[in-house]
């Protein structure tokens, strides 16, 4: 480091401890060598803090904070959610079509893979809602939350990386109510789900996210070693541009078919639905204990927030599987 | 600083309660920061009373990313002075009347007195200074921001920051040796 950045980043340091309170003598004993140069400097400072005790009038305070109110109360109420119920209007006839039409096309293809803030996305939530009401088995429903559950993971470790803190807390809250709505699909007789119903963010107390578990919830009798669980692969796509639409690779969940088992017929079809949960949950996990990890401190407890909805979600849905 | 995001999510939503927060929060920060910079109180208050209805209108498009709000706040801040000094054909000479306020932290008439002439030395002279050298003079010292802060609302590097603020003291030491 050169003399100047030096000095400069010295200097920086006393005004940090001059703007804390601390006296120019204590700055100038720290830095002895450099004390002829620095009190001159920090003696302006010092005058330069006097700004720092500048107080707005109390009239043109209390005008203002009227002003200020008056145009609260004149703001369109909910605007954002106005916007969305008008995407709506559009998007569900347009996702029914779709699927029932287009399966595998192009645009359902573009707006699965889209992200929160994306013009496709409003199709992609869509599109699963309606996936949902041509689903009429509670084990196909319980598959298909599997795999949106899958999407949200992928989009909050997205969203994680490109900083929207905003957007990490949203998908968190989606994928709590769909961890909750296959836990209350009662498959296995046991509706846990009734009383919990805002377990997870409500009930996630900071202390009790910082202590997240690794392991994944054990099932009697049913050896996870038996899972060949593939490895996914999450893709980051350079920064979206203005005319490029976002978008994000998500490992595909495997269908019960694919859950390669010694024995499959030792397994009845909720052991099956059982081994899936167990493996994704551990899958989704690892990917947010390792997002987590990277994350800068100021992101981590929104990340521990997702992880611990996603532990209590899944545990609530295998636990319901009996 | 989840705190302040769960905040600005409730903001966001129109919450008065989390609106006003923000508002109180932040209001004798702004204030100081433009007036400061502009160096004329009545402007300095309609200024301020702007930024804040400006953040009420576009606040649903803010986005967290990883700088306190108030960064946000002083870009809108920022961005509303540059726009006045361009329709301004010169820098106001309008100087800070008596009515410039300190705490009342002191009853003493005299003492108060005395820090108001200080303050209103510092006024101006840093309208002496360059822009960029008023800017980071305020944002430091009347804003209180860190430098990190200052080089995330100025869009400059940090060691840039830095050096504009060595040679912005240097400079204000020069304009308060000459008043």
């Amino acid at each position: 480091m050169d003399k100047g950045k030096d000095f400069e980043n010295i200097l920086n340091d006393c005004l940090d401890r001059l703007i804390k309170g601390e006296a120019i003598e204590s700055c100038l004993a720290r830095y002895p060598e450099y004390a002829i140069e620095l009190e001159p400097l920090l003696k302006t400072a010092l005058e330069a803090r006097l700004a720092a005790t500048l107080q707005p009038r109390a009239e043109f305070r209390q005008r203002a904070g009227i002003e200020f109110q008056k145009a609260i109360g004149e703001m369109p109420a909910k605007a954002i959610r106005h916007t969305f119920r008008w995407q709506l209007r559009w998007a569900i006839p347009l996702a029914v079509f779709l699927v029932l039409f287009s399966g595998g096309a192009g645009t359902v293809v573009a707006a699965t893979n889209s992200l929160p803030g994306s013009p496709l996305y409003g199709i992609k939530l869509a599109t699963e809602q309606v996936q949902l009401t041509f689903a009429f088995s509670a084990e196909s429903k319980a598959e298909l939350y599997v795999r949106f559950v899958d999407y949200r993971v992928a989009e909050i470790v997205r969203m994680a990386e490109e900083g929207d803190f905003l957007q990490v807390e949203q998908v968190t809250e989606r994928m709590n109510s769909q961890l909750l709505a296959m836990a209350d699909l009662n498959i296995g007789g046991i509706n846990l789900s009734g009383d919990m119903a805002t377990f997870a963010l409500e009930a996630l107390s900071p202390e009790e996210q910082t202590e997240t578990s690794t392991s994944a919830p054990t099932v009697a009798n049913v050896p996870t070693s038996l899972i060949t669980i593939p490895a996914p692969t999450v893709t980051s796509p350079p920064k979206a541009t203005e005319n490029q639409v976002p978008v994000i690779i998500v490992p595909q969940a495997p269908e019960r078919g694919s859950v390669i088992l010694e024995d499959t017929g030792m397994l009845s079809d909720i052991e099956i639905l059982k081994l899936l949960l167990i493996e994704r949950y551990e899958e989704n996990l690892r990917i947010l204990l390792e997002q987590l990890e990277q994350a800068p401190e100021a992101f981590k407890p929104a990340l521990q927030q997702a992880i611990g909805v996603l532990q209590l979600g899944y545990e609530l849905a295998i636990a319901s599987l009996g | 600083m989840q705190d302040e995001v769960s905040l600005i999510r409730r903001a966001q939503e129109r919450d008065q309660v989390a609106l006003t927060q923000l508002y109180e929060e932040n209001f004798d920060r702004i204030y100081r920061y433009i007036v400061l910079k502009i160096g004329d109180r009545t402007e300095a208050e309609d200024m301020t009373q702007q930024v804040f209805l400006n953040a009420l209108k576009s606040i649903s498009s803010y986005k967290f990313k990883g700088m306190p709000f108030s960064s946000w706040l002083y870009r809108i801040a920022h961005n509303q002075m540059v726009d006045y000094f361009r329709k301004k054909s010169k820098r106001l000479t309008v100087p800070l009347d008596e009515s410039l306020p300190i705490p009342a932290t002191d009853g003493d008439p005299k003492y108060l007195a005395e820090k108001k002439v200080e303050i209103e030395e510092v006024v101006m002279a840093t309208k002496k200074l360059t822009a960029a050298q008023q800017e980071v003079i305020s944002l430091r010292f009347a804003a209180e921001l860190s430098i990190t802060e200052v080089a995330g609302v100025m869009r400059r590097s940090e060691g840039a920051v830095k050096a504009l603020q060595h040679s912005a003291i240097i400079a204000l030491r020069k304009a308060l040796a000459a008043e």
